[in-house]
């Protein structure tokens, strides 16, 4: 690799120039050294093959989505009529059939909602009013029991519905705690800021599961006597106080990064304490958050499928109920690449959301 | 802003000159004296002050009171009370594997001891692994390769936006199903046996001389700190480096060898066997182990990845620059002049892994891996004492997250800059 190469103009007609142009930007990036080369080879080799295999796969050898179930057991690649026959099953349960559109509706109710969070120009207090009115509805459609609608257990609640329900009403519930507790931490009183510390460490030092199995097992015995809670209040409830510890952290750095020079400027302009808060502190400490609480945000979606382990029946229940079937058995690969491929596009929405609303931030300032 | 400052606090000076103009609006009404506060003023202000923490601590103390009211009420209702002595019964349920010989007629706190070293050992492993993975991807990142960059990019990317259980659960279903049934399991070499039951390798067994071996080890290891300073020394002396890994490996295979040969020790191998639709002898690797600890090691390699590559581009370019330029190979490079300045910005978010990490060994659960919380969520279900096993669920991670984070201090202070 000589540096002159890259100082000296390259002369001659356009495509030429292109040409060398590429090539130039081969050996610099591809095939700097013999090293260099054998590795771009040894990974081409790997990526080409695995890709040449995937397509195969799931391509070539696949039955499509129109498939049956006769065309799949002859076929040596992939079955996706397998996800077409179980769609319903998968995303929705044993959520009872003729009831099966609430649950669609719920589910699209809170992605409306969630949307509407992120986008609509409601302010503050404009989005509490669409969390509760949102949460609510999605409830009373798949709970039932009001204007006719027959009554569904939530243990039937599965699937796409519960794991939207779970993760956006608890997120939308534990930020402003997360917030509270933030600024409990950050506001010097001792007591306050002992509890909140203490409340946070707690919480992060033990696992998720931890939590959910206390949910399921201890809240219920935190009620007066003859109380009952469902298991999805019960988990909802653990969730938002779980989520609400992380987004504590998540506030907390931004706080940090606050100059103390702002909350005494604002004092020293007359503002009262909430003031001071409402308009100076959290404007710039969550706006500074932002790329933490992104990764909370992504973080807590993800971890919302751990409620499949006590016993609710999310996405990665429902699929492996798919693949229960004896007449299924064989396809559980298209079944979670399904579900990976659902997580993978939700997630990276929430981060090209969270981009926007940063560069807007930087923009701002 | 600080101007502003300046006048305010030289006011009389300020007053003499008169107001300036670009900040007339301010200066003007900065230089009225301030009208006295009014005599409540501070007081009440103090008092609201200290009014609502201690309202939100006394809602705290309530609710914390009324919980513990409600709970004694409902274990009396259902004629218990919080006791501990149920550790010292008999358990009853079998594991799916442990490092301490098991039986169900040990107690609660015997099984219990099984499903914590169960945790740490995956946990062990998994960190081992994750690391490794973390590096590699880390500097391929870095890599000036497009190629390997973009798809170490790719690989964290991938697995930023996957749950960790849909990856353990797919590749645990993927094994069962994939391997052979133990009745058909591929036998390697040497018997080494895998099927879908897990795997299992020929182990060595110390027929005599246990000790001996033990002590050989010892010295070899003293051999080896002792060989590593003299090769610095002899290096901060003449500048000459000799190698340290030629003559420590061969030392350690003539002292082995020696010992084998001389029949000071004597080893045989135990060959895993099938016997029935178990496998006798040998040492196991189950397949719920295996999928927890690469599905894991996948996940936090990632994310271990991405932090390596924070903490190699936080180093400056020149110190690799000058590194090259000092004829130091690539490889020197890294691992002498890169590596350890990056391990000063790693150090804390890969505490903060090494902990997550920890935890979620708990989704364990999920594919039937006796770890800390399966066996405690079984023995709730047969005991229902939730509170009393939740209770030491939590101590338990508490104290080890205190361990890692004294570790992670510890390591700080270890790769601190120094000498300045």
């Amino acid at each position: 690799m000589s540096l002159l190469a890259e100082t000296v103009p390259v002369a001659g007609p356009p495509q030429s120039r292109r040409l060398v142009a590429a090539g130039r930007w081969l050996r610099l990036n591809l095939f700097s050294s013999w090293w260099n080369t054998l590795l771009t080879g040894l990974v081409l080799y790997g990526v080409v093959a695995f890709v040449a295999k995937a397509l195969n796969w799931g391509v070539v050898d696949a039955v499509p989505f129109s498939g049956n179930r006769a065309e799949c057991a002859a076929a040596s690649g992939a079955c996706w009529a397998f996800l077409r026959e179980k769609a319903n099953l998968v995303l929705t349960g044993t959520y009872p059939e003729p009831e099966r559109w609430r649950a669609y509706l719920a589910s699209a109710v809170t992605i409306t909602a969630i949307l509407a969070f992120a986008k609509a120009p409601i302010g503050v207090a404009g989005r509490a009013v669409l969390v509760l009115v949102s949460g609510a509805s999605a409830y009373l459609l798949l709970r039932g029991g009001v204007a006719g609608l027959p009554v569904v257990e939530s243990h039937r609640w599965n699937g796409l519905p519960l794991i939207l329900f779970l993760s956006a009403f608890s997120m939308a519930a534990a930020f402003p705690l997360g917030v509270v507790l933030a600024l409990a931490r950050w506001s010097g009183q001792r007591g306050l800021s002992l509890f909140a510390v203490g409340y946070i460490e707690a919480i992060r030092a033990v696992p998720m599961v931890a939590v959910l199995f206390a949910g399921i097992f201890i809240l219920p015995l935190l009620l007066s006597r003859g109380a009952a809670i469902e298991p999805v209040a019960a988990i909802l409830i653990v969730l938002t106080l779980f989520y609400a510890a992380y987004f504590a952290e998540d506030v907390r750095a931004g706080l940090q990064a606050l100059p103390k020079g702002q909350t005494e400027a604002a004092a020293s302009l007359g503002l009262s304490a909430a003031q001071r808060i409402r308009l100076v502190v959290l404007p710039q400490a969550l706006r500074t958050a932002i790329p933490g609480i992104t990764n909370s945000i992504i973080g807590s979606f993800k971890d919302t499928s751990l409620v499949a382990i006590v016993g609710m029946h999310d996405l990665l229940s429902t699929a492996r109920m798919a693949y229960a079937d004896p007449q299924w058995q064989a396809y559980s690969l298209e079944a979670n690449l399904a579900i990976g491929l659902f997580y993978f596009i939700c997630c990276w929405l929430i981060s090209e959301r969270a981009r926007r609303l940063g560069h807007g931030a930087a923009k701002a300032r | 802003m600080y101007s502003y400052i300046i006048m305010l606090s030289t006011r009389d000076l300020a007053s003499e000159i008169g107001p300036v103009a670009s900040g007339q609006a301010f200066t003007a009404g900065a230089l009225k004296p301030p009208s006295p506060p009014p005599p409540g003023a501070p007081l009440r202000e103090r008092a609201q002050e200290f009014a609502w923490p201690l309202v939100v601590l006394l809602v705290l103390v309530a609710m914390g009171v009324l919980g513990a009211r409600n709970v004694s009420a409902n274990l009396a209702a259902a004629g218990m009370e919080i006791d501990f002595s149920f550790l010292r019964q008999q358990a009853g349920f079998d594991v799916s594997e442990s490092l301490i010989a098991y039986t169900p007629r040990d107690t609660y706190a015997y099984v219990l001891l099984v499903g914590v070293l169960n945790t740490l050992v995956a946990a062990a492993v998994t960190l081992v692994l994750a690391s490794a993975i973390g590096l590699v991807v880390g500097i391929a990142m870095t890599s000036a390769n497009w190629l390997v960059r973009n798809l170490a990019r790719l690989y964290v990317e991938l697995l930023r936006n996957l749950p960790k259980l849909l990856i353990v659960i797919a590749l645990y279903v993927a094994l069962v199903r994939g391997l052979p049934h133990i009745k058909a399991a591929w036998i390697g070499p040497f018997g080494a046996m895998l099927s879908n039951r897990g795997l299992a390798l020929p182990s060595p067994v110390v027929g005599h001389g246990g000790l001996a071996l033990a002590f050989a080890t010892f010295l070899w290891l003293a051999g080896w700190v002792f060989w590593a300073r003299m090769v610095k020394r002899h290096q901060d002396a003449t500048g000459q480096r000799r190698s340290v890994a030629v003559p420590v490996l061969a030392g350690g295979f003539a002292l082995y060898a020696g010992l084998i040969l001389t029949g000071l020790v004597q080893v045989g191998w135990s060959i895993p066997k099938l016997t029935g639709f178990n496998v006798s002898g040998g040492i196991g690797l189950s397949l719920q182990f295996a999928a927890l600890v690469l599905a894991l090691s996948v996940y936090h390699g990632g994310q271990i990845g991405a932090i390596v590559e924070g903490g190699i581009l936080a180093t400056s370019r020149g110190q690799h620059e000058a590194a090259l330029a000092l004829g130091l190979s690539r490889l020197r490079t890294m691992r002498l002049i890169v590596l350890p300045q990056a391990l000063r910005v790693i150090t804390p978010p890969l505490g903060n892994q090494y902990s997550n990490l920890l935890k979620n060994t708990s989704i364990a659960l999920a594919i039937g891996y006796s770890d800390l919380l399966s066996v405690v969520s079984t023995s709730v279900n047969q005991t229902f004492r939730p509170i009393e096993l939740m209770t030491l669920v939590a101590l338990f991670f508490l104290t080890a997250n205190l361990l890692i984070s004294a570790g992670v201090n510890w390591c700080n202070h270890v790769f601190r800059i120094r000498g300045r």
